[in-house]
């Protein structure tokens, strides 16, 4: 428990906003004969003065009236709140008001006075406990968001770490399969190929990894140009084709003439991937996955539709979610981190897009996402 | 017949050895070094038509190492593909703000990609670098 005669940092500054002379006397008067006779307090009896000084200084605490001549009820304490951030706020009102000073609360203020109601030593008190709150609030918050600024540095620092063993291993393996250590038999070659599959999904999750720390530092950069979407399109197609023949699996592009879009080519591609590998992974042999693309009158959908298991109603909305992993048949239970759909969700709206699933269980999945055409912005632009 | 000489500069032993066997794959002659001042010291003896850099180096960084290349006459044009474990999302746009180069890998690239990035830079000459 903190005391009341805690004092952090030597005298208190107090900033007293009260329009009515004879209220900012008698509580000048409570602080003066109390623990708090040191304290410098400064005076401001409008919302434009107090501003005014939250500009110049700072203070431990800002006691001020809700009714001022240039501003009146929550709006005066919303108004000083964000002016006088770190210090603790303390709310003075009127009899009938207290219901304003709750929500003032509820908003942050540390505490209220009831006008013409203070008791001895009160005014001081509350005025103490309120910085003392703040304090263990503001080291709260800190201790907050350094752990999370330390979280995101070690999800970075652990990802960069892996890479170089891993890129030896990619190598290595890739090196035997290809024959340069010498012929293989084909047992083998399918082993390096088991073996080959799995540090590729190990480059991806890393990846992932690396994306979410980044994308929580708000450092993810997307770079938006003007983007030809359907040779995109076709590229990540074909990318895919080669993995999409050896599951026996019909992946084909339906993409109507599409005009270009403004996007990050780079990113577009990584969201495509993403979306493509998912679709491949939760499809069965003999299944299809359709990649669809339709011009609408502002933006392209883009549209990843296959035939496999479909996602669980209660789970549509919640795919998109940090680690989600979906409930699925032993056959396919290895789905990765589960940050891929939340990457990529985040890298659409970065770029002015949408995306959405649709699904029926058992009657396959649809990933839609949309990019904004070339005409919309050139408009927008025009009209700004 | 060679497709040309390549100077792997990596600080991984295990990966310039792999790296080193790929490209020979590939058809390439290769030469190494391990770390910034070999990066520089290996360049001027050998004069390869092309290099592939990794950024975290002891011994200076790779940037460090594209800098020295720009001050020197005879390594000023050869072109650079950089493959870095570093975030490239903030490395590569430093990277690109002070140096033109060939192209950007992030380990560990894809051999397909690998082997196009370095054609590209082999065929597309060393004219453009700053």
């Amino acid at each position: 428990m903190w005391s009341e005669h805690e004092a952090v940092g030597g005298p208190r500054r107090l900033l007293l906003i009260e329009d009515s002379p004879s209220d900012a006397a008698l509580l000048e008067v409570q602080l003066r004969e109390s623990i708090l006779a040191d304290a410098s307090i400064d005076h401001e009896s409008t919302l434009a003065g107090a501003l005014g000084r939250l500009r110049e200084s700072t203070y431990d605490a800002v006691l001020v009236d809700l009714g001022l001549p240039d501003s009146d009820g929550l709006e005066t304490f919303l108004s000083v709140c964000e002016a006088a951030t770190p210090a603790a706020m303390i709310v003075i009102t009127g009899v009938n008001d207290e219901r304003l000073a709750g929500e003032a609360v509820r908003r942050g203020a540390q505490d209220y006075l009831v006008k013409s109601e203070y008791r001895r030593g009160e005014v001081a008190r509350a005025v103490n406990y309120a910085i003392s709150r703040q304090h263990v609030l503001d080291e709260l918050r800190r201790a907050r968001d350094e752990q999370l600024a330390t979280k995101d540095r070690f999800l970075s620092h652990v990802s960069h770490e892996l890479r170089s063993p891993l890129a030896v291993v990619h190598q290595f393996a890739s090196l035997l399969f290809d024959g340069v250590g010498g012929p293989l038999s084909a047992e083998q070659q399918e082993f390096l190929t088991v073996l080959r599959r799995n540090v590729d999904q190990l480059r991806v999750m890393i990846n992932d990894l690396l994306e979410v720390g980044l994308a929580q530092l708000g450092s993810l950069t997307v770079e938006c140009q003007v983007v030809a979407l359907a040779s995109l399109l076709a590229e990540s197609v074909a990318a895919y084709r080669p993995q999409a023949d050896q599951r026996g699996i019909d992946l084909a592009l339906h993409a109507e003439i599409l005009p270009d879009v403004i996007a990050d080519p780079h990113r577009v591609r990584e969201v495509l991937a993403n979306v493509i590998d998912n679709a491949l992974k939760f499809t069965p042999q003999d299944g299809r996955v359709r990649v669809e693309a339709r011009p609408g009158a502002n933006d392209v959908r883009v549209t990843v539709r296959d035939t496999g298991c479909g996602i669980r109603p209660a789970d549509l909305d919640q795919i998109f979610e940090q680690f989600f992993q979906a409930r699925q048949s032993d056959e396919f239970s290895r789905n990765g981190l589960g940050l891929g759909l939340f990457v990529s969700r985040g890298l659409v709206q970065r770029q002015g897009g949408e995306m959405w699933a649709e699904s029926q269980l058992c009657h396959g999945a649809a990933i839609s996402f949309t990019l904004p055409v070339v005409r919309r912005t050139l408009e927008m632009e025009e009209a700004e | 017949m060679s497709r040309g000489k390549v100077l792997i500069v990596e600080d991984d032993d295990d990966l310039r050895r792999g790296l080193g066997l790929r490209l020979r794959h590939l058809g390439y002659d290769v030469v190494q070094a391990q770390d910034g001042v070999g990066a520089v010291n290996v360049a001027r003896q050998e004069r390869p038509d092309l290099v592939l850099l990794d950024i975290g180096l002891p011994g200076g960084d790779g940037i460090s190492v594209l800098d020295r290349y720009a001050n020197l006459a005879a390594l000023a044009a050869t072109p650079v593909v950089v493959l870095t474990g570093r975030d490239p999302q903030t490395t590569e746009p430093v990277v690109r703000a002070r140096h033109n180069v060939s192209a950007f890998l992030h380990k560990p690239a894809d051999n397909d990609q690998l082997a196009a990035a370095l054609a590209a830079a082999i065929n597309g000459g060393g004219s453009g670098r700053e």
